[in-house]
């Protein structure tokens, strides 16, 4: 039986009680894991960082194949061995055969066949989904990031594909890449910071030169601003949490580094540093 | 298969990430010795970690970690309650519904995060009211401000928590 106001008086419980048991610099999380990893009592999480552990990807990989419950000849129906990554509800970082890594936003597949050399001179995968590549260059070799609607091709570089159906976007964080589609009959080179995007039916892609400094938020964890007004802080938050943020007073500017895990951490944070309240769309009624 | 290894390290990290300070406050409400505290929940990550790398099926992570928290504060309890130093474990069951508390120490968590947030001089001057008890003036004339600059901040103090508080619930129940 929940007495009324029972929130209320709770909160003020919770409120009295942290008051009185907070001290500064205690119950630092950080602080305390690295802590425990460097004591080596924690695991240390490790990229999967050489060629000594494809025996372990491939296992991962038939795992995920196996409790997903994927097959992945539904994808591809020819019969060479075909590899297939992909991530879950959380990014997931891989090496390639061919030492490049990649991180695999949720939800996305990749997918490449035998050590990855299908054509001769070309490292061609498969991809539907968004990732972010780090190429290991190789002058022999180019990589060639194959989509439903283009491709981008890359000698070693860093880039991020998000590849839909209808769609393909790529976005540069250095190197020099090249976007053709398909059949390889139109193509632009993109350098470092351009992004463009290939839409369905399109002659050609669209480019564009746009500042974003938060892109590979997703992949890197957090988010950063520096000095940066907090109506762009907001968009932005906005497009990666596909809620609609907005404050009064949006003249003031951020600085700071947030974790991605948590938009209402984020929120409180803002609101706390800036003293604006900051209001969620679906809140308002 | 090794790779369950991996999978485990960053499950841990994830729970590290989630529950450390919730459990922290959770455990303050057994014992008030909040390095200890701290001591005891790092060695329930380290005990879940063992447990994991041994191959050990945990469904319920989050249940895992309350319950081995509790279980070692209860133990620490009632070897301090036979030194002396408390009260019986009967008065113990009755202080601690512990559902209640597990739904709470995510709210107190947030609440701790706020106060962590709040402007240094903004913090100082409102746990020397709250914690110490001390007047306006007292804080005034230890911070070398003015009496009126030292309400404003406490104040300050209380808003920022009361609007993260409900703040909270929203995001909570609402």
């Amino acid at each position: 039986m929940r007495q009324p106001h029972r929130t209320e008086l709770q909160e003020t419980d919770c409120m009295d009680f942290v008051i009185q048991m907070y001290r500064a610099g205690k119950l630092d999380t950080r602080m305390a894991f690295r802590r425990l990893v460097k004591e080596g009592r924690l695991p240390k999480r490790k990229v999967v960082g050489s060629l000594y552990y494809i025996g372990r990807m491939a296992a991962a990989v038939c795992l995920l194949l196996v409790g997903i419950g994927v097959c992945f000849r539904l994808f591809f129906s020819q019969p060479q061995l075909q590899t297939t990554l992909m991530a879950g509800d959380k990014p997931e970082e891989y090496v390639l055969p061919d030492g490049s890594k990649v991180t695999l936003a949720p939800h996305a597949v990749l997918s490449f066949g035998e050590g990855l050399l299908e054509k001769e001179g070309k490292r061609l995968v498969d991809l539907q989904g968004k990732a972010f590549f780090e190429v290991v260059h190789r002058t022999s070799s180019s990589f060639v990031v194959h989509c439903q609607v283009a491709e981008v091709q890359v000698v070693g570089t860093q880039f991020e594909v998000r590849s839909t159906k209808d769609s393909t976007q790529v976005w540069v964080e250095s190197g020099l890449v090249r976007f053709a589609d398909t059949k390889s009959r139109e193509a632009v080179l993109l350098e470092k910071g351009m992004q463009a995007v290939w839409k369905k039916g399109a002659d050609a892609p669209s480019v564009v030169h746009r500042k974003e400094s938060n892109r590979l938020a997703w992949k890197k964890g957090y988010f950063e601003y520096d000095n940066t007004p907090l109506d762009v802080v907001l968009q932005e938050l906005s497009a990666y949490y596909q809620v609609g943020l907005s404050a009064e007073d949006t003249g003031k500017r951020l600085t700071g580094r947030f974790s991605t895990r948590s938009l209402t951490e984020i929120m409180e944070m803002i609101a706390c540093s800036l003293e604006v309240e900051i209001i969620k769309e679906e809140e308002r009624q | 298969m090794r790779q369950t290894g991996q999978n485990a390290a960053k499950d841990i990290e994830h729970a590290f990430y989630l529950y450390y300070r919730p459990l922290n406050l959770y455990a303050l409400h057994y014992l008030s010795d909040i390095d200890r505290v701290e001591d005891i929940v790092q060695e329930c990550f380290v005990c879940l970690w063992e447990q994991l790398e041994a191959g050990e099926e945990i469904a319920d992570i989050r249940a895992y970690l309350y319950r081995v928290v509790r279980n070692r504060c209860v133990d620490a309890w009632r070897a301090e309650e036979k030194a002396g130093h408390r009260i019986s474990s009967e008065e113990l069951a009755e202080q601690l519904p512990e559902e209640e508390y597990e739904e709470r120490s995510f709210i107190e968590a947030r609440l701790w995060t706020a106060i962590d947030c709040l402007p240094v001089r903004c913090r100082e001057a409102f746990l020397l009211h709250k914690q110490e008890g001390m007047t306006y003036q007292e804080i005034a004339d230890r911070l070398g401000v003015s009496v009126h600059t030292v309400e404003n901040q406490i104040r300050k103090a209380l808003k920022v928590l009361r609007g993260k508080a409900k703040m909270i619930y929203y995001f909570f129940f609402g």
